[in-house]
């Protein structure tokens, strides 16, 4: 699809004033720093989040490929660097829309588990799915008649699959097709419920302030802030 | 340096700064991109002095072994001294204040010494590192995108305010039994970091290093050795009981301990006003709402949040000897045998733990479904515990004084009778110590009935019938006069709900008087309970069991 980017190269000039204001859904969990272990959330979206959340409601999902270039067009035409998020979001939107005061309304605070996915060695614990052909080497695996390991000495040959005996040792490639290619970690993470709207001020051009009021009343795709099952409405609102 | 701050959102690396700030004695308008690295790199370097603690006294000759920090230099030069097997068997343990285990105590010193040569290098704050949980206990290896796991990644500056967190001495910690692992125990440092804007942080750090040069003015880095024992082996001072003065040895209380600290020593040491305001801080006034307080080991991190009912008792300085209360002298109904609760008995082990855990929570939330989980426990509560249900049901629930007054007379009334009736029913044949059980027995055994009858009520009339035939049955005697306003409320039910009056009786029928003297007890000496003062002592004993 095509998107008419081309304004956002023109002269800088954002003379409109607006509130975007958003309504959270349900818990929200903003992480943006030493993820891993526990994940602590934010009291409010940090300024990407917020450019991630408006971009998701415009439609520009755009490729990294094609964000780079953007990136790089950007930079030489206002000489100034853009700034990333812990993950590396570079958001188009950030030298157009400026944010300065917040509200953020009173919050509860809690710690939940999160079903974090990770690819890696660990999934043969963690994977609670798989193909059905790997249902009778997994019972003898729990029921520990063999084992499955990545050991060098442990066996490669794929029949082992259906033909094995008590006592093997089986290599955990063997079993690795038949699984999905993420495991579930659940991992502690802090949610916030906001009780009450946050507010955030911004200034913008009058262009994209009319875009952005219409993409959040007919939005391209789900809204959500910090991890994506928290949902939230939004709504842009000119100072007049 | 704006962006670096401003970007320092995280608790964990945000109370590193504040530590850097207050060892500099700077504000942070002082801080610049110039001098940032060296005061970072000094806080890292302080934290290094306190890395290991050993003693040069040997527990074969000596009945006491007095601890001292090894020196950074002696670190440097020997690596074993950082981490070996069998160190802690030589009496050489990491301090209680690192945030790191016996396996990673080498990742977390080497990555602190490359993180200060690169700050004295002065590389830019800027600079991506990799993330290691060896100074970073919130972090692991996660897949971000690519199909392997890595390490995430920060800036220099976020390392090293992370690395000074992990390192410092300044912060509430303590050794914790964490985990059955197999049936082995596992031990870890665990602390205490407020989620605070660095300027009430640095009031925090004021606040606690005059607690902690207290704390170290007495016998923290000491510990006894007993001279009869078999076996005299190095055991750990009592600084892992807890780095700071009064803290509770029962670790299921942990944050709530430190307030009650907090508030305990502004009273001995005559600093209210400075223990309230970081009291209100952490736990909020009625205004504003508190901020969570994090305990982070290496193994985990969870959040505490807490209400500021709780500041309110922690400030008076009687939360500190409530929960000594509820640690040591509370005991369950079913716990007859001796004169003091069987804590470490097979059969009342499990059940003391949950009444830790749900007092902890209860002075957590101070909410009903919290009232309702302590006092699903029975045991009878000491009489210091006392501000405490008035601070619930007068400030929280919001019942009148004359409805709470009066619950507690006829509760009080109860529980003497309760007394007076086990005392005449067992016989004066048995030993002083087996009379004493038997009337415990008895006595536990009527108020269980009265809680029973009170508990199954399907309404207040039902309730108030039913407690009122069994005080006639039971222990032949009307209720005193000082109850009927509590009967009336409860069965008109306008300004006292049902679950309240419930609570209300059952919580104070549980409440022990101050003397329980016995009519027919030959040499009668009184069951006085001991006073909490008595407690201060055995608070900084170790007991050498708990680490064998």
């Amino acid at each position: 699809m095509n998107l008419e980017l081309g304004f956002l190269l023109e002269k800088l000039n954002l003379p409109t004033r607006g509130k975007l204001v958003i309504d959270a859904l349900s818990p929200l969990s903003m992480v943006s720093s030493l993820p891993g272990k526990y994940y602590r959330s934010q009291r409010e979206p940090t300024p990407q989040m917020l450019y991630g959340l408006i971009e998701n409601a415009l439609g520009w999902h755009i490729s990294d490929k094609e964000r780079k270039e953007l990136e790089k067009k950007l930079k030489k035409k206002f000489g100034m660097e853009l700034e990333k998020s812990g993950v590396g979001f570079v958001s188009v939107l950030q030298f157009h829309l400026r944010f300065s005061t917040s509200v953020i309304p009173p919050l509860l605070h809690y710690d939940d588990l999160w079903a974090q996915h990770l690819k890696g060695g660990s999934f043969l614990g963690g994977s609670r799915n798989y193909d059905n052909q790997a249902i009778k080497i997994m019972n003898a695996e729990r029921a520990k008649r063999i084992a499955i390991d990545d050991k060098g000495a442990s066996s490669k040959n794929v029949d082992k699959l259906y033909n094995f005996q008590d006592g093997d040792k089986v290599h955990v490639n063997v079993v690795k097709p038949y699984f999905p290619q993420y495991y579930v970690s659940p991992t502690p993470r802090e949610y916030v419920i906001p009780q009450g709207e946050y507010i955030f001020v911004a200034k913008t051009s009058e262009n994209l302030a009319e875009m952005i009021k219409d993409a959040f009343e007919n939005p391209a795709a789900p809204l959500y802030l910090g991890s994506n099952d928290g949902w939230v409405e939004a709504r842009w609102e000119n100072f007049e | 340096m704006k962006e670096l701050l401003q970007n320092l959102v995280h608790p964990y690396s945000r109370y590193g700064l504040a530590v850097a700030l207050f060892e500099a004695q700077m504000s942070l308008d002082e801080l610049t991109r110039e001098n940032v690295s060296e005061v970072l790199a000094k806080a890292i370097e302080t934290g290094l002095e306190n890395f290991r603690l050993m003693t040069d006294d040997n527990p074969q000759t000596a009945e006491v072994l007095r601890f001292r920090q090894i020196k950074k230099d002696d670190l440097l030069k020997d690596s074993k001294l950082v981490q070996s097997a069998g160190l802690a068997n030589q009496g050489k343990y990491i301090a209680p204040s690192v945030v790191t285990t016996d396996g990673d105590a080498k990742g977390t010193f080497e990555n602190a010494v490359d993180i200060v040569e690169s700050l004295r290098k002065n590389i830019s704050l800027d600079k991506t590192l990799d993330l290691s949980r060896s100074f970073a206990p919130t972090t692991a290896k996660i897949n971000n995108g690519k199909s392997s796991q890595s390490p995430p990644k920060g800036n220099l500056f976020e390392c090293a305010c992370s690395t000074i967190t992990t390192l410092t001495p300044i912060k509430p910690a303590s050794l914790v039994n964490l985990s059955k692992k197999e049936g082995k125990v596992e031990f870890r440092n665990v602390v205490i970091i407020p989620d605070l804007p660095i300027v009430d942080l640095m009031d925090f750090l004021d606040l606690f290093q005059r607690m902690l040069t207290d704390s170290l003015k007495g016998n923290i880095m000491e510990v006894n050795i007993n001279p009869e024992k078999a076996e005299r082996k190095f055991t750990r001072p009592r600084i892992f009981n807890g780095n700071y003065p009064f803290a509770p040895r029962e670790s299921a209380f942990g944050a709530v301990g430190l307030l009650a600290a907090i508030g305990k020593w502004g009273q001995r040491a005559d600093q209210i006003e400075r223990t309230k305001r970081v009291l209100e801080s952490i736990a909020g006034n009625e205004k504003e709402s508190g901020r969570p307080l994090y305990v982070i080991s290496y193994n985990g991190i969870a959040q505490v949040q807490f209400t500021h009912h709780v500041a309110r008792l922690a400030a008076s300085g009687k939360l500190s000897d409530m929960i000594g209360a509820f640690a040591y002298q509370t005991r369950l109904y079913t716990d007859t045998d001796g004169t003091r609760p069987n804590h470490y008995s097979d059969n009342y082990k499990i059940n003391y733990k949950l009444l830790s855990l749900m007092t902890g929570r209860f002075l957590q939330f101070f909410n009903q479904s919290a009232f309702q989980d302590f006092l699903a426990i029975r045991a009878e509560y000491l009489p210091i515990v006392e501000p405490l249900f008035k601070e619930y049901f007068m400030e929280t629930k919001m019942i009148d004084r004359e409805i709470v007054e009066s619950a507690r007379a006829l509760g009080q009334w109860l529980n003497r009778a309760a007394f007076r009736v086990a005392d005449s029913d067992v016989d004066d044949k048995y030993s002083e110590a087996e009379r004493a059980k038997k009337i415990r027995q008895a006595k536990a055994k009527i108020l269980v009935e009265f809680e029973s009858a009170a508990m199954s009520a399907t309404t207040p009339q039902d309730m108030m019938y039913r407690i009122s035939t069994r005080a006639g049955r039971l222990l032949q005697m009307d209720m005193p006069a000082e109850a009927t306003k509590f009967l009336d409320e409860t069965l008109i039910g306008e300004k006292l709900k049902p679950k309240d009056a419930l609570h209300l009786l059952i919580a104070y029928m549980r409440l022990r008087q101050n003397f329980e003297k016995s009519d027919r007890s030959k040499s009668a000496p009184e069951t006085q309970i001991e006073t909490i003062g008595a407690n201060e002592n055995s608070n900084n004993q170790v007991n050498i069991e708990d680490f064998n």
